[in-house]
């Protein structure tokens, strides 16, 4: 089936991951990140890399797009390595320095084993949580996600929390994205026309030189949303009354397979967190 | 009439022709290149235009034609081949983007979408400015371009271009354009969503700007009756190519091959064909309705002798 | 049977004056019109002339300062009538962007259905069933934001059509798109029409008008003229005052006509006409 995705990164396929019920998909997602916090070994995320890397291959997404999504946070990434292999002591009083660098008096770099796994476990908790939530979005489409956040959050209507709403102005959101940018782009280009220059001067000068793109952009976004309203209400809107849906999810085989391996991969994962704080002394489980 | 066939490529950088407006040599464009969404979407344009013309550019959506007027001011760079738009090399390193951006006006689809400033003066003088008019001649030459479009100064010129009429916006947003008195007129689709009124309106000024004052035209358009009725030289774009370059009642002539690419032919171009094929010549000169009446009831007056 | 009934309906939006007083800008004033049930009706009149205004009273987007709107034989400005209304009639706008409230076309055209509360099954039904009138099925998966414009506008028909209304309003729906777009609105619109579908079209392409049963002119907030297009074109004074123009091919006939040509005075066939002239002038040599 032909999914014409405009943008985010869904990767077409036709894959046992791209078919699974969105909500199963967020649900197990979340389940993931919130395991990955209590993975305090090497050994274990070992374990967690092999299952992220055969749900990649089931998902038959390139590795490659899984990784590029690593790219935006870099520089999130070394800073909190630098910042931890700099500023971790020992783990006790005997553990002595690698190297200390003593530039001028009373102060003192020092860098111990001890910070080296910390910034370790931290980066690779960082890398494997962004390349899990990638492989989310990259099987599943955003219109997808918007019908799975609504159909998860249903049950907020008890404490009166507009579920409807939310997911229509995401829905909304997405539609009116890409007439948007092009909408900038043509405003962009017709105020270049007339002599605008956004490239040079300095922040003062660059900051005015956008007030001709956004007010057009705004002026045009009212209009936009009453034209819109119009045509909502032409077409017999009246909130969330009694709305119905057309589309229904339906959970398949694929949605109980893949969360009971889930599940049962992370409880595995609890247990050994459980162990590594009752049996302090296994040292595989906490290195 | 001339077919425009693919050459071959690398040719050695030519001189544009004197008085030439406009001079594109083997320009390419390739939107996304190296990319799997690459697309081609100019494909060896070769073109004059000289001073004075009045030229429309019609074709799909898609035909490559807003690609092609967007390079005439540079706001797409040249990717391959050579233009030079009133005697600037647009294929150089760095043009002179500001002295090309006031020679070439440019009025896109629906430019009072881009209106922005607190009053219809300052939204004029937006260009002015930017091209370092000092304050004085601005305020005239926003006057000019204001009483231009037909609209009185004194009465508009502290209004909020917000609070205007759609019809007035439209001429408010081509004097912001008009003001700095370009040589060259670039207009996508001037007429998109006017009324009839609005629209000869709007017709009549561009006319009159290439007329009396010799401003180059170059007027993209769906409105193959505009087409006819005001244009010089009509240049038809087909899959990133130039398909046809005549002169309107020239390419009119050739129906069938309009219609095959879903243009439409103008009524008055029909309604001469279909004379022409019986012998009866109507002058070529002749394209509005008044004119063609006046040329058939000439030829009745000149077969009751 | 008189499917839409306008009495003395006046319209006026709220204005500030030059002193920042609250005042008052004309819509529509004192309009009466009605329209037979199946019709094709034309609405035309220069930019500002009412004529939107118009469209949005006829589904209670607008309700009126004074007179009354009947539509299905229910009036507009009783608020239990409200939804019945807008069941009756679909309504299409120009700018299809700005209509489009999902990023997939079968759930774009779902979304009427999805207000009404149809129950799950036939919403699909419907949505297939607007789609294949409009001729947009096999799109009904992709994005909307990538097809033509003429493609778009008709998804926008076939989200008003999901509704099953009696009543079709396209209001100035023809106006951003390129004559292609254009032919293949006013298609899916005469055929609807010939189904039976009441069609009301508000344009500013007099070509527009020539097929349809009967043409509304506007001009200033009123109704000034109604009647056949070849009696509306024929009116030449009226079209002067109102700023219209008949279209070129129409013009020339019933000049050639006045000058004493004997050719159809209403011919909207440019070739036709020629062929009729050149008949003539044959004759004369003769």
């Amino acid at each position: 089936m032909f999914r014409d995705v405009t943008f985010g990164q869904y990767y077409l396929a036709d894959s046992f991951v791209h078919k699974m019920d969105a909500r199963v998909k967020l649900l197990l997602t979340l389940l993931f990140m919130v395991g990955i916090f209590f993975v305090k070994s090497f050994v274990v995320f070992g374990f967690v890399a092999v299952y992220l890397l055969t749900v990649i291959l089931i998902a038959r997404v390139p590795l490659r797009s899984v990784f590029k999504s690593i790219k935006g946070i870099i520089v999130l990434l070394v800073l909190t390595a630098v910042i931890n292999i700099l500023f971790t002591k020992g783990a006790n009083d005997a553990e002595q320095p690698l190297w200390s660098w003593s530039p001028w008096n009373g102060f003192t770099i020092e860098i111990y084993a001890n910070g080296l796994i910390k910034a370790g476990k931290l980066f690779l908790r960082l890398v494997m949580l962004v390349m899990g939530s990638s492989i989310l979005t990259l099987t599943t489409t955003p219109v997808d996600l918007t019908h799975a956040v609504e159909s998860l959050l249903k049950p907020l209507r008890i404490i009166r929390f507009p579920v409807h709403e939310f997911a229509l102005i995401m829905s909304l959101t997405l539609s009116f994205i890409p007439s948007l940018i092009e909408e900038t782009d043509r405003i962009i280009r017709a105020q270049k026309a007339r002599g605008a220059d956004f490239d040079t001067g300095g922040l003062v000068k660059r900051a005015k030189a956008f007030v001709p793109i956004l007010i057009p952009l705004l002026v045009g976004g009212f209009r936009r949303a009453e034209e819109l309203a119009n045509a909502m209400n032409s077409r017999c809107y009246e909130g969330a009354t009694k709305r119905t849906c057309m589309r229904v999810m339906k959970l398949s085989w694929r949605d109980f397979v893949a969360g009971f391996v889930a599940v049962a991969f992370f409880t595995g994962v609890f247990l050994l967190y459980g162990m590594a704080k009752k049996w302090g002394d296994i040292t595989w489980l906490y290195y | 009439m001339s077919r425009t066939s693919r050459k071959s490529k690398v040719i050695p950088k030519a001189q544009p022709p004197q008085n030439a407006a406009i001079f594109a040599q083997d320009l390419n464009f390739t939107y996304n290149p190296k990319s799997p969404f690459a697309k081609h979407a100019l494909a060896d344009i070769n073109l004059t235009v000289g001073k004075g013309e009045f030229v429309a550019i019609v074709g799909h959506t898609g035909s490559g034609k807003t690609t092609f007027v967007q390079h005439l001011n540079a706001l797409i760079r040249v990717q391959s081949g050579n233009l030079f738009v009133l005697e600037q090399d647009l294929a150089a390193k760095k043009p002179d983007l500001k002295k090309l951006r006031q020679n070439v006006g440019m009025v896109f689809q629906y430019p009072e979408y881009q209106l922005f400033a607190d009053t219809v003066l300052a939204d004029v003088c937006f260009g002015l400015k930017n091209f370092g008019i000092d304050k004085e001649q601005r305020q005239t030459m926003a006057k000019d371009a204001l009483e231009l479009v037909g609209l009185e100064f004194d009465k508009i010129k502290d209004k909020s271009p917000f609070d205007l009429s759609g019809g007035e916006k439209r001429r408010v947003a081509l004097a912001g354009v008009l003001a700095m008195k370009p040589q060259i007129l670039v207009l996508d689709e001037p007429t998109a969503g006017l009324d009839p009124r609005g629209k000869s309106e709007v017709l009549s000024l561009v006319k009159k700007l290439n007329v009396e004052q010799g401003v180059t035209v170059i007027m993209v358009s769906h409105d193959m009756n505009e087409v006819y009725e005001n244009a010089n030289r009509v240049i038809v774009f087909r899959d990133g190519m130039i398909a046809y370059d005549a002169s309107p009642r020239e390419l009119f002539r050739l129906e069938s091959e309009i219609e095959s690419m879903n243009l439409e032919v103008p009524a008055m171009a029909a309604f001469c064909n279909e004379l022409e094929r019986n012998g009866v010549r109507i002058p070529d000169k002749c394209k509005t309705v008044d004119e063609v009446l006046a040329a058939t009831l000439w030829q009745r007056e000149a077969r009751n002798v | 049977m008189k499917i839409i009934k306008l009495d003395n309906v006046s319209f006026y939006y709220k204005a500030y004056n030059e002193d920042g007083t609250v005042g008052r800008a004309m819509g529509v004033e004192d309009v009466t019109l009605s329209i037979e049930e199946g019709s094709f009706v034309a609405l035309v009149g220069h930019n500002g002339c009412g004529k939107s205004t118009l469209a949005k009273l006829l589904n209670a987007l607008l309700l009126p300062v004074t007179g009354t709107v009947t539509v299905c034989g229910l009036d507009s400005s009783k608020k239990e009538n409200l939804f019945e209304i807008r069941k009756n009639i679909g309504m299409v706008f120009q700018n299809p962007d700005n209509q489009m409230v999902a990023s997939i076309v079968e759930e774009d055209v779902a979304f009427g259905p999805e207000n009404l509360g149809v129950a799950q099954p036939e919403i699909a039904e419907r949505v297939y069933e607007a789609l294949d009138q409009v001729g947009m099925r096999d799109f009904a998966k992709n994005s909307p934001h990538k097809l033509s414009g003429g493609q778009k506008q008709r998804i926008a028909i076939a989200g008003a059509l999901a509704i099953r209304p009696k009543v079709l309003v396209l209001d100035e729906s023809t106006a951003m798109l390129d004559p292609l777009g254009r032919r293949e609105v006013l298609e899916v619109a005469h055929k609807l029409n010939k189904q039976g579908m009441t069609v009301i079209l508000i344009t500013h392409f007099m070509e527009e008008v020539l097929d349809c049963d009967s043409v509304v002119v506007m001009n200033g907030g009123r109704v000034v003229a109604q009647g056949t297009p070849n009696e509306i074109f024929d009116n030449k004074q009226l079209l002067d005052e109102v700023g219209l123009k008949a279209p070129r091919t129409v013009e020339l006939a019933s000049k050639l006509c006045a000058a004493g040509f004997d050719v159809d005075a209403h011919c909207r066939d440019a070739r036709k006409l020629g062929g009729d002239v050149c008949q003539e002038l044959r004759e004369k040599v003769k």
